[in-house]
């Protein structure tokens, strides 16, 4: 061993407790001084770079488990969920609303061309059944888009277009 | 077993992610809970000058990221598998780097300021370390029953140290008051030692 690697091994055992220190974050003992020298022997020195590698990974994880134990951490995870899982709900709610546009937009394109028509010859040439064709009549009436005939007392049974 | 039967917590990441898609609401909490803790250890091995309230508001921005981006139809799934795993840890990483960067360079801590690592150090991390996340994870198995085998003593002194305390403030504490502060960095290191030994005896049966 040559005499600059010994000299670097004795030093290791001098950087043994400010490195356990420095990983736990106490520097009680640690001067500015003493943490300069510590980082510029991490730099030279390969085996204690892996020990203090090592030792910052499992003071992590033994300070992360006791971390996540606490109550409010479990509140905040379960908020966030119910956060996430309302902002899909938004989403889900704002395509059917598209859904029920593109269906309004096609049965009065329809009925503007054809004029009055039956709700179940609509609903055969769209080929909408159910949802969303009931809805999106209820906005072409609302928007008074169409005119809604209640034809042998049956509701919606034609459409035709508002001039 | 069929895999549609399996539960869910045994389920790979990304039929999660594909079943979260297709409207199992529920497959996101499985992710969550499954990373939550995971990710906490890897932004602590980053830096410990982060507060546990800081941590968490990076954990839950992690995952507002990771919503966004299965909402968004984003494509990580590569051949092999692992790929969620990846995509959730580069996120991590370059939030962390992010958070570096914007705390301070030196906080109060006992006696002295406890400096950051200086950009030199960091940067050689990533050629010892390339896998850090993958280290973290598998020593998680091992730690338990390693620090299982210390005193009770060592045992507690490492749990006051997790919850920030310095050598001075555990003085005060019984039994520790009858030791002198500079015993019980001692010990500390003590058991630091232990743990690493035992640490390293784990890893060399678990290659075997």
């Amino acid at each position: 061993m040559g005499k600059e690697k010994k000299d670097l091994k004795a030093k290791c055992t001098d950087f043994e407790l400010d490195l356990t220190d420095y990983v736990m974050g106490d520097a009680t003992f640690l001067t500015k001084k003493k943490q300069e020298a510590l980082f510029k022997h991490l730099i030279a020195c390969k085996e204690c770079r892996r020990q203090f590698w090592s030792w910052k990974r499992t003071w992590a994880v033994m300070v992360g488990k006791k971390q996540s134990e606490r109550p409010e951490f479990r509140q905040k995870m379960d908020a966030l969920l119910e956060r996430l899982k309302s902002s899909q709900a938004k989403t889900t709610t704002r395509d059917a609303r598209g859904e029920i546009i593109t269906a309004a937009g096609k049965i009065y394109n329809l009925v503007k061309v054809k004029g009055r028509m039956s709700v179940p010859a609509i609903r055969k040439t769209t080929g909408f059944v159910g949802y969303p064709f009931y809805e999106a009549v209820g906005c072409l009436v609302t928007d008074k888009k169409v005119l809604l005939n209640k034809d042998n007392k049956a509701a919606y049974d034609s459409l035709e277009p508002r001039v | 077993m069929l895999y549609s039967r399996m539960p869910d917590d045994q389920k790979s990441d990304e039929s999660l992610v594909d079943a979260y898609r297709k409207g199992d609401s529920t497959a996101f909490d499985v992710l969550l809970k499954r990373y939550e803790v995971a990710l906490r250890n890897f932004i602590l091995s980053f830096s410990w000058l982060v507060s546990p309230d800081t941590v968490d508001d990076i954990i839950q921005e992690i995952f507002i990221t990771i919503f966004n981006g299965i909402k968004e139809g984003g494509d990580f799934t590569v051949k092999g598998g692992g790929a969620f795993k990846a995509w959730l840890y580069s996120i991590a990483r370059h939030r962390c780097l992010n958070a570096v960067e914007q705390q301070p360079r030196e906080k109060p801590i006992g006696k002295h300021y406890l400096e950051s690592m200086p950009a030199k150090l960091e940067k050689i991390r990533y050629y010892d370390e390339p896998d850090e996340a993958a280290e973290l994870e598998e020593l998680k198995e091992g730690l338990n029953g390693i620090l299982a085998k210390l005193s009770d003593e060592e045992k507690q002194l490492l749990i006051l140290k997790e919850e920030g305390k310095t050598y001075p403030q555990i003085h005060k504490i019984p039994p520790f008051d009858k030791y002198s502060v500079v015993h019980l960095r001692r010990m500390v290191c003590d058991a630091r030692n232990f743990v690493k030994e035992e640490m390293d005896k784990w890893e060399k049966k678990r290659k075997i």
